[in-house]
């Protein structure tokens, strides 16, 4: 009876205790982004040109160097995916407005998204994770150095700002590559693809690609930052707030996905 | 009159909070050095760390440059921080930064100077410090010898023109005439009053010709004696400390 107690307190403590964890961690995180922006914002930081330097070098370092992956990748999705859409759906319907959802609004935003969590995600995680390890940011703190100014937030905005940028890149890339390969290879009626998927793009949609790849940058950077902050003293917390940070990562950037679906019904 | 730069009223670490002492008096004025001693280097770290205003866990009053440190809004420590430096054994540079930019990294972000007139004052401190190899300014702090590591850990916070440095076994790793450089160096920013020194070095000898005062950190509290009091002194933990250090 005893035992068949404990199992039944297990089984339904279970959910509720996973339930308590993924909220406390939201409002850890919450808190966290609240604190960096706040430090950023209320001293006007984008006019101090030391705290403005590490912003321009993350985007450089998140935006600037991730465009060659991000050509090569934006020219194969071009032919897996644009250039498919258009042979297949040509005869069918609407393949204008299919291609701008599905690419500009679903497919480019998480690859360069993909991209970002891969090459900056996971490097933001372990840069600050080594920094907190060996007692680097307690050195600058000693100093009177803020670090959400000067290490977070340029981290975090530039990231959010590469994302949209590389999404931008990623997505025109993969739409013009997609219709100039299906003008080649199918039918050069196809080349006037350009011209609608421009006329094509309304305000909303618009709007909602732009808030869209700045929700996921955000969260990309914050979240990389919040979990390279998090390691305490031992250099095995690294790898394991690194992997924590880009499932975590992954999983809000999903859910975000899914809750901005939700606005296009 | 001068404000003294520390001034801890009943002050006491909460490491010893369950004892009854009603802590210590302590105020250290411009221009002076004070020398601080203990038989165990943990316990000297946390007293200089706190007295340093970088911990939170304390009992009675502790104020810098004059300001109650329990009472500092984030802006106000910000700015205090610059004018009481804190150096300890662990200091470190960031590594993804050249030596010249870790150096000049606070003074920038306090708007210190603008960078050129900064890099040439960081150039002749660390002439006056004695770098002989200037060479490794660009290199990256992995890079560098620990001289010109530790050096470079020291003139970034001399570049901010600090008032009073808490500097705790800092130079462990200097020889005696390494040492004796930077004293000479800092012994004339004292001597000008622009410079107060609170300084714990595990080789107490150096440091003691030099030092108005000395803090013993005990196992209850700390006394406060000067050289003479120091040598005389019949307390276990001080004769126990002396042949230690081989001074009786």
């Amino acid at each position: 009876m005893a035992t068949l107690t404990r199992t039944l307190d297990t089984l339904l403590g279970w959910p509720g205790a996973f339930i308590l964890r993924r909220l406390d961690y939201l409002v850890c995180l919450t808190t966290f982004i609240s604190f960096v922006l706040y430090a950023w914002f209320s001293r006007l930081r984008i006019f101090n040109r030391q705290s403005y330097r590490p912003l321009v070098t993350q985007i450089i370092f998140t935006g600037v160097d991730a465009m060659p992956v991000i050509l090569f990748l934006s020219l194969i999705t071009g032919f897996i995916l644009t250039f498919r859409m258009i042979a297949l759906f040509d005869s069918v319907g609407d393949t204008v407005t299919m291609l701008l959802y599905l690419i500009g609004l679903e497919v480019g935003p998480m690859i360069a998204a993909i991209t970002l969590i891969s090459r900056t995600g996971s490097a933001i995680a372990v840069d600050l994770g080594n920094m907190k390890l060996h007692r680097e940011i307690e050195s600058l703190e000693a100093m009177g150095v803020d670090i959400n100014e000067y290490l977070v937030a340029p981290r975090i905005l530039g990231v959010a700002v590469s994302q949209l940028v590389v999404a931008v890149f990623f997505t025109a890339v993969t739409l013009i590559s997609g219709v100039l390969l299906s003008g080649l290879l199918i039918s050069p009626t196809h080349f006037s693809y350009l011209f609608k998927l421009v006329e094509g793009v309304e305000p909303m949609m618009l709007a909602l690609f732009v808030v869209k790849n700045i929700l996921f940058g955000l969260t990309i950077g914050s979240i990389a930052c919040y979990h390279g902050l998090n390691v305490e003293r031992s250099a095995t917390e690294v790898p394991q707030q690194t992997q924590r940070a880009i499932v975590n990562i992954l999983t809000t950037l999903f859910i975000i996905d899914g809750l901005s679906a939700m606005v296009l019904i | 009159m001068s404000t003294p730069l520390l001034q801890a009223d009943h002050f006491i670490p909460d490491l010893y909070s369950d004892h009854a002492d009603p802590g210590i008096q302590l105020s250290v004025m411009p221009g002076t050095v004070t020398q601080v001693v203990g038989a165990d280097p943990v316990r000297v770290s946390h007293w200089m760390k706190s007295l340093a205003g970088l911990s939170v866990d304390y009992r009675g009053r502790l104020s810098l440059v004059g300001e109650d440190v329990a009472a500092l809004d984030k802006s106000a420590w910000q700015s205090m921080r610059t004018r009481v430096a804190w150096l300890g054994r662990e200091s470190r540079l960031l590594s993804v930064q050249t030596l010249m930019n870790n150096m000049l990294l606070p003074a920038l972000y306090h708007g210190r100077d603008n960078r050129e007139a900064l890099e040439a004052r960081a150039r002749e401190l660390l002439f006056d410090l004695g770098l002989q190899n200037a060479d490794m300014l660009d290199n990256l702090p992995a890079h560098i010898d620990e001289h010109s590591y530790t050096l470079g850990v020291l003139v970034r916070v001399l570049l901010l023109e600090p008032e009073l440095i808490i500097m705790d076994d800092f130079m462990r790793f200097y020889n005696k005439t390494q040492v004796e450089t930077i004293l000479q160096y800092l012994d004339a920013r004292i001597q000008q009053q622009t410079l107060s020194l609170m300084i714990h070095h595990h080789d107490a000898a150096v440091i003691m010709p030099r030092a108005q005062r000395i803090l013993f950190v005990g196992k209850e509290s700390m006394l406060e004696l000067n050289e003479a009091a120091l040598r005389a002194s019949e307390n276990d933990e001080v004769k126990a400390w002396r042949r230690d250090q081989e001074l009786d």
